[in-house]
């Protein structure tokens, strides 16, 4: 440690003398060098400028009791450049207030850059500085704020350099005003050192003079305000004990603490807080807005919108948000805090604390980045869901839905939120059961994926289902495929229906492959030509063909199939199985592939073998008959032609002949178009065969009157055995047969030979009329015979055996041919037998009508019919008629015998003429209508007049029926009438025991009487609802309902209180018994006291008795409807 | 003008006898007759003929078939046929031709011109 000699020394060479300053330290060495090192380091070798330094220490020095200090540094201040009138402004300028600072502040922020670095401090900094320097000085309220702000700005260590000035004229002060000793020296010293200024501004010895008013005055406003200061300190302190208390269960906690007075906007930030905001602990700015400058740009809006509306509105101040800090690191923040209010309500502080929850940010963001993926992944899953076309859904074991996707939202027409968490059955309840609910809990119980297809009726649609099972239940794709089946079905249909045309057609489908061998033929092949299809399939159609065919028909083909052209109607003959030819007319297009590669042929084959067949019949036909026409026109033409050019004038015999000739060829011609044109009329049915019954004997003696002049003429005896036969036919047309066989005989016979016209009745050789007899005729000849191989082709056309025969025997070639078209038209059949020279015999049958006695084996359970006519072919033709529909037909001839008939046995009808001899159809229908026995019966008229169209038609006639009538009008009519008479007994048998019901209806049912049976009394309510019974057989004791019951029942209903009634029990009934069962007709039998037939006596003649009732038969005892 | 010999072969009676005067009258020809095939050709061979007028559709040996054998025969080759026929198809005209049968006349004849189609046919100018 130097001595005070050694630092005084020093001292001296510092400063050319040892100032007074320093004496009151003279004589402690250990105090001196202190002061001298301060002195040292703070004043003298601190780099801020000495103009800078001195104006600072003269200004603070107006603060100390000792004017030296403020002498003796604004003297300093002249030969640093400042001239009097400076100093004492400066000296008089009054302390800085917060506004100059935040003026200066600005300044000295505008030149930032420069501040770094001491040297290049201009005036202008200098200048701001020192105000910011004086007011910080002064230790204001807000001196902290600007401290910081001045250290931000000048960077720590030139805010150092300035700070330990300042500490250091402080110190001065402190020192002087302890050491008032030194003051008088001090100060004459000073005030000899001031004169030079004094003299160049007299005013500030006047400034001086003043000094102690001035400096008392000063230090009483500074100490005032310092001793308010200490006062809210004195609190504060408290308040900060109790705070730091908080703080350090904060720091514990990780969190900091803040504090803003809204009056000053001073805010305090707790060490931790200042940490949190990246600040060494007490460089945190101290304002509202510093704190504002380190949050996050992006959050900044945010925050300040966070606090304004805590400060304004009360609300709750929490927030998270971002702040940048010095090294630009940025960090998550939250704070939560409070507002205080004064008494007026005015906000005037905010507290709370903050929290560094950057790592927690950091763990939410990657826990969150954790979710996003997860969520992510999931969403790609529904994503990949909710596009694909198949509808999905998924659930859980208990089957309750845990997802399902839009599609199966569509299809099963049912949002999610309907079904989500829901039990699938629950929610489909019609699929329970049904195919869904089986194969789902297969998959689920096998644990094996299932597919299939079903129709769900409640939605009408087709779904195809994949389902697979897994751990958490099942997941279920499906597809609505309507569509799909629609298309199928359609597919389905065209197909059957083009297989079906194919096959069903009469042509012969086929496909043949490049090699022109069947790949398909429809069956109508094998039908055709006699092969198997698997004999057709394999084989070309030259396989089926004679080689002159094959040679023909590839030459006709070769074309088409090398051009690859469609062809239409190619004829080609096929040989069948057994070995007749086959004509077929084939078109068939060429078939492609989808790529246009030439795959064979499809077409059809029509047999028309028999078209052809015919095509050349109608030719030869045609050809036959412009030949027969032409013929006689020939010769007409030829001798008219030469008579008319008077060619034979001279030659009267030739002219004659000529005549004759065209004569006899104009009547051959006349025949010829007659007969061409009679025979196609009855072979095209334009000619219908009026048929009628007659007698065979008539027709025979008719036709053989008819040729007995050609028969004399050609010398040959005509010999007739007729036979009486009643026949079912046209008699002119089978009269026009037997002239026509007979001509023909009398032709070919020889002159003075006979012709036999004979008859006979003979079983039917028809299979299908096994029973019946026919007439058959014959006509005999000893004509030269026909040969064996024409005995069939003569009843073609123009067949003769010898062609000239038509011109020598005047026939036409048609006879034989409308002779068979006449009988076959008859159901009968045509043939001729023939030795060679010896004769010939025409054979034809006719049916027989069936003969009277018929009527007596007829059932007489069918429908009586009484036939009333004059004409007796009527009454034939009428009765086979209807006894060939199964009635029994009686036959009267005359008006009168039809009512006496009519009486003795009522028939269930009346056919009815009314053109009659005697009495007439009217007045007979009047006489029935009267009569109480015969009004009843339906009349139907059968007359050869129409109805009268004016008049009211007559109530007693059921039906009008014109002559001929035909079978279905006649058996309609009968059907119409009788319906009304034609109505059934029906009883209804109640009885539990089912062997006496069986004996019951048994006995019902002989008597042909619609029986029905009901085993319990609700049977007995139900069946007599629906059939309305006309005699009821009950039993009293019943299961369910007893018979007193159905009685009830029947009584209330209108249409069954009146239906007779059998009480057929093993009971004994009181007065009031059978008072109470007592319904329409009734009667009580006991079994076992009634014996079975007189049970069937009394109950039958109990039925008769309703019947007559219903009929209003007063005549009871004369009719029994009911008799075995 | 010298007499020209004509044969009539049709099996029709009255077609000869009208067809035969025809000839005979307004042709101004001699005519000779023949009820069927058979007897044409004896007559062909017997007779001296300038031209046969020649009925098809004839029992047994029809027009077709008489024809022929009239061919077949060195002797009858040389006379000229003329076919007389109803028949008047297409076909059977092709088919006529094809045997060598082009001179054809077709039933119901004109008496008054058919000695002209008869003439015009065998290029007689006269």
């Amino acid at each position: 440690m130097r001595s005070s000699e050694q630092i005084k020394a020093e001292i001296e060479e510092k400063f050319g003398f040892f100032p007074p300053f320093f004496s009151p330290a003279e004589q402690n060495p250990q105090v001196l060098e202190n002061l001298w090192q301060q002195t040292l380091s703070a004043y003298v070798n601190n780099p801020l400028s000495p103009l800078f330094k001195e104006k600072l220490a003269a200004y603070l020095s107006r603060y100390c009791a000792i004017p030296y200090c403020m002498i003796c540094h604004s003297c300093s201040l002249r030969p640093l450049g400042m001239r009097a009138r400076e100093v004492l402004q400066m000296l008089e300028a009054p302390p800085p207030g917060p506004t100059d600072m935040n003026a200066h502040l600005q300044v000295l922020a505008a030149h930032s850059e420069q501040l770094a670095v001491l040297s290049n401090w201009n005036s202008t900094i200098e200048e701001s500085l020192l105000i910011c320097a004086v007011f910080i000085s002064l230790e204001g309220e807000t001196a902290d704020y600007y401290r910081s702000q001045l250290r931000h700005l000048l960077g720590t260590v030139n805010y150092q350099h300035l700070v330990s000035f300042i500490a250091y004229v402080k110190t001065c002060h402190v020192w002087m005003e302890a050491h008032p000793e030194v003051a008088y020296t001090a100060d004459k010293r000073a005030i000899e050192h001031f004169s030079f200024l004094l003299g160049d501004e007299p005013e500030l010895a006047d400034f001086f003079h003043h000094y102690w008013e001035r400096l008392k005055r000063e230090r009483q406003s500074w100490a005032e305000q310092r001793a308010a200061i200490a006062e809210r300190q004195q609190h504060e302190a408290a308040l900060r004990q109790s705070e730091e208390r908080l703080s350090l269960a904060l720091e514990a906690a990780h969190m900091g603490r803040w504090d803003w007075d809204i009056l000053t906007n001073k805010v305090f930030h707790s060490v931790a807080t200042e940490a949190h905001f990246g600040l060494t602990p007490g460089s945190f700015g101290g304002s509202y807005e510093s704190f504002l400058a380190s949050v996050h740009p992006d959050d900044r809006q945010c925050l300040h919108q966070a606090v304004m509306q805590a400060v304004q509105a009360g609300a709750d101040y929490e927030i998270e948000f971002r702040v940048i800090w010095p090294d630009n690191s940025i960090h998550w923040v939250a704070s939560k805090g409070q507002v205080y209010y004064d008494k007026t309500g005015k906000a005037v502080r905010m507290t709370g604390v903050t929290m560094d929850i950057t790592e927690r940010k950091q763990l939410f963001a990657h826990e969150q980045a954790l979710r996003a993926e997860a969520e992510a992944a999931r969403n790609q899953v529904a994503n990949i869901l909710e596009s694909i076309t198949d509808a999905f859904f998924a659930v859980d074991s208990q089957w309750c839905f845990t997802y399902l996707n839009q599609q199966a939202e569509q299809h099963l027409q049912r949002s999610r939120a309907e079904l989500l968490g829901k039990n699938l059955w629950d929610e489909l309840p019609e699929a329970v059961g049904s195919k869904f609910y089986e194969e789902y809990h297969k998959a689920v119980s096998q644990h094996i994926s299932v597919e299939f297809e079903e129709f769900y009726q409640p939605l009408n649609t087709w779904f195809a289902v994949h389902a697979y099972p897994n751990q958490k239940g099942l997941s279920v794709f499906f597809q609505d495929i309507n569509e799909r089946k629609r298309v199928e079905e359609a597919l389905r249909q065209s197909e059957e229906k083009f297989r079906n045309l194919v096959e069903q057609t009469s042509d012969w489908v086929w496909e043949i492959d490049t090699n022109g061998i069947f790949t398909y033929v429809s069956p109508k092949a094998s039908e055709i030509i006699g092969y198997e299809i698997a004999e057709i399939l394999g084989k070309s159609t030259f396989d089926l063909m004679s080689v002159n065919e094959v040679q023909r028909f590839t030459q006709v083909v070769s074309y088409f199939i090398s051009t690859q052209q469609p062809f239409t109607r190619l004829e080609k003959t096929l040989t069948h199985k057994d070995g007749h030819l086959v004509v077929l007319e084939t078109s068939g297009s060429p078939i492609f592939d989808c790529q246009g590669v030439f795959q064979g042929y499809r077409g059809i084959a029509r047999d028309i073998t028999e078209r052809r067949e015919i095509e050349r019949l109608k030719d030869e036909f045609v050809s036959v008959v412009s030949h027969e026409l032409r013929t006689p026109l020939t010769s007409i033409r030829g001798a008219l032609g030469l008579l008319a050019n008077g060619v034979l004038s001279t030659q009267p015999a030739k002219g004659q002949r000529m005549l004759d000739i065209a004569l006899n060829n104009t009547d051959r011609l006349v025949r010829l178009i007659n007969d061409i044109l009679d025979i196609e009329r009855i072979e095209s049915g334009k000619v219908t065969m009026t048929r009628l019954a007659c007698d065979a004997a008539n027709l025979m003696i008719n036709s053989a009157d008819t040729m007995r002049d050609m028969a004399e003429k050609a010398g040959v005896t005509l010999s007739v055995s007729p036979v009486t036969t009643r026949l079912w036919a046209d008699p002119d047309r089978i009269i026009q047969v037997l002239t026509n066989l007979l001509s023909n005989a009398i032709k070919f016979s020889p002159e003075g030979s006979t012709v036999w016209l004979t008859a006979e009745l003979v079983r039917s050789k028809q299979v299908e009329q096994n029973s019946s007899v026919e007439l058959l005729f014959q006509v005999k000849d000893s004509g030269r015979g026909i040969p064996a191989d024409k005995l069939e082709t003569i009843f073609g056309r123009f067949q003769q055996v010898d062609a000239s025969d038509s011109r020598n025997k005047g026939g036409t070639g048609l006879g034989l041919a409308i002779c068979r078209s006449i009988i076959q038209h008859h159901g009968g059949r045509i043939w001729a037998e023939s030795t060679l020279g010896e004769g010939s015999t025409f054979y034809f049958t006719l049916p027989v009508l069936r003969s009277e006695s018929a009527v007596a084996i007829a059932d007489p359970s069918n429908p009586l019919v009484l036939v009333c006519d004059d004409d007796p072919s009527i009454r034939d033709v009428m009765q086979a008629m209807l006894e060939k529909q199964g009635y029994r037909a009686l036959t009267v001839a005359s008006g009168q015998a039809a009512i006496e008939q009519a009486v003795a046995q009522p028939p269930d009808a009346i056919l009815l003429n009314l053109m009659m001899p005697g009495m007439h159809g009217w007045e007979t229908l009047a006489i029935l209508k009267q009569q109480p026995s015969t009004q009843k019966i339906p009349i139907i008229i059968l007359s050869g007049l129409l109805p009268d169209a004016t008049e009211v038609p007559h109530p007693g006639i059921s039906d009008w029926l014109v002559k001929p009538p035909e079978q279905q009008q006649l058996f309609q009519a009968l059907k119409r009438a009788l319906s009304g008479s034609d109505r059934h007994i029906r009883v209804l048998v109640v009885e539990d025991d089912l062997d006496l019901a069986q004996v019951l209806i048994a006995m019902f049912e002989r008597y042909g009487i619609e029986t029905y049976y009901a085993q319990t009394g609700r049977e007995a309510i139900q069946i007599s609802q629906r059939v309305i019974p006309d005699l009821l057989v009950l039993d009293l004791v019943l299961p369910e309902c007893n018979g007193f019951t159905v009685v009830d029942w029947l009584r209330q209903h209108n249409r069954l209180c009146q239906v007779a009634l059998v009480v057929y029990t093993a009971k004994d009934l009181d007065d009031s018994d059978r008072e109470r069962l007592k319904l329409g007709q009734t009667l009580f039998l006991t079994k076992s006291r009634v014996t079975t037939e007189e049970f069937e006596r009394r109950v039958i003649k109990l039925l008769n008795r309703i019947i007559c009732g219903s009929k209003e038969d007063t005549n009871h005892d004369s009719q029994t409807d009911f008799n075995r | 003008m010298t007499a020209r010999r004509i044969l009539i072969v049709d099996d029709e009676e009255d077609i000869r006898e009208v067809a035969q005067l025809t000839l005979e009258a307004v042709g101004g020809w001699e005519v000779l007759t023949a009820a069927s095939g058979n007897e044409a050709l004896a007559k062909a061979v017997s007779q001296q003929l300038d031209a046969i007028l020649l009925d098809i559709m004839m029992p047994d040996l029809d027009g077709i078939a008489t024809f022929q054998q009239l061919q077949a025969n060195p002797v009858t080759q040389h006379i000229p046929v003329i076919l007389l026929t109803a028949k008047v198809q297409a076909a059977d005209r092709h088919r006529f031709a094809e045997l060598g049968l082009t001179s054809m006349i077709v039933k119901p004849f004109d008496p008054m011109i058919l000695p002209d189609l008869v003439a015009d046919a065998l290029g007689w100018s006269d």
